[in-house]
């Protein structure tokens, strides 16, 4: 049965996304079929990092959720499309990505018009059982609404980015209240974007002292990271990266929890 | 001075019941925990809640049938075996004037 396993932040700007596809590829890398969806209706965008835009996609997550289509219709395979820095790489698994619109028009119908939430519960459970998924990785919406809700509930495992800032802080304190009232089973920290200065080790203890959560990793800002500016999988384009090193290390966290 | 509970239930007046994944965070945890079980499960058979909750059918039937009456489960006899299953309403689309929703489209 395919292990769901959502990643959430309280507040925009974390690097959710960018996390989000470095940990699913890290895990399909270890042979394993993942399915990514982009639940960020609002504020989409992990598709760019895997090399697709607006024409590259005739079905999106929106579509789906309008009864225009399947929601097999609107999953990509683009375990093909991997770049390194000097070409493409092979996984031994595969990797299937769910885009959601980045068209002002349909963000703003979403908005308009709402969608039924059970919807995206039964697309979630299609999903896995027809691209037979062993992990599926949902990148929601920064802070609380309805869809991000529903993602944390049926979550097997949900990872929590936060960076060392006092309003992130605060904010995950309110996730982990919320994720801790819908029973989720497992539950992870990331710390990213933290500055080289900060001792990353008192960082991690504060933070698990904070909340008495196990943190899974702590990503440290990188001059790499704004050089690739989101066109393409960190880790991909630089695999002896410090940062790259904590992804696989995050990704077999996270791989050896579901075999618990 | 009553005791303030931020997780109470909020008091509705009139209508039927209409719930969303918030209104789940506000029940108490028995009921709570039910549907989240429900929600991963997608539906579940009385047998199935009754096990889960360590309950007799009959226990289970009416935690349900609370459930239901208040807009969180629905019940869907026309399986078979007949099964409950989450009742998640749809999101609400938001107040604008429509001028500016036309501007966008």
């Amino acid at each position: 049965m395919a292990q769901i396993i959502s990643i959430h932040s309280f507040r925009g700007g974390t690097g959710k996304s960018n996390l989000t596809a470095n940990i699913a590829v890290a895990v399909a890398s270890q042979g394993k079929r993942v399915g990514i969806v982009d639940t960020d209706i609002q504020s989409p965008g992990i598709h760019v990092i895997f090399g697709l835009d607006e024409d590259s996609f005739t079905h999106s997550l929106n579509d789906y959720l309008w009864g225009r289509c399947g929601i097999e219709k609107t999953a990509y395979d683009v375990t093909a499309e991997l770049k390194t820095a000097d070409g493409y790489r092979e996984v031994a698994g595969k990797v299937f990505l769910v885009p959601a619109s980045l068209k002002a028009g349909e963000i703003a119908r979403v908005l308009r018009e709402g969608f039924d939430v059970g919807l995206l519960n039964d697309g979630f459970q299609e999903l896995t059982e027809q691209l037979d998924l062993d992990y599926l990785f949902i990148d929601t919406h920064p802070g609380l609404n309805e869809e991000t809700l529903l993602s944390i509930a049926i979550s097997d495992a949900m990872v929590i980015i936060l960076r060392p800032d006092r309003q992130d802080f605060l904010g995950t304190a309110v996730t982990l209240e919320v994720a801790q009232r819908l029973d989720v089973p497992e539950i992870m920290l990331l710390v990213n974007k933290s500055p080289q200065a900060f001792d990353r080790e008192a960082v991690i203890e504060q933070v698990q002292m904070r909340y008495g959560v196990a943190v899974g990793g702590l990503f440290q800002e990188n001059d790499e990271m704004l050089q690739l500016a989101s066109s393409g999988v960190f880790w991909l384009h630089y695999p002896e990266h410090p940062f790259s090193q904590e992804v696989h290390a995050v990704a077999q966290q996270l791989m050896a929890a579901s075999s618990h | 001075m009553a005791e303030c509970n931020e997780w109470q239930m909020p008091q509705r007046t009139g209508g039927s019941p209409t719930r969303t994944m918030a209104d789940l965070l506000f029940l108490p945890d028995l009921e709570r925990s039910l549907i989240n079980w429900l929600l991963r499960q997608q539906t579940a058979t009385l047998a199935e809640a009754a096990a889960y909750l360590n309950q007799s059918e009959i226990e289970a039937a009416a935690v349900l049938q609370d459930l239901i009456e208040q807009g969180f489960v629905q019940w869907l006899d026309q399986l078979d075996p007949p099964q409950y299953q989450p009742k998640l309403q749809r999101r609400k689309g938001r107040n604008m004037p429509t001028k500016i929703w036309d501007a966008l489209e």
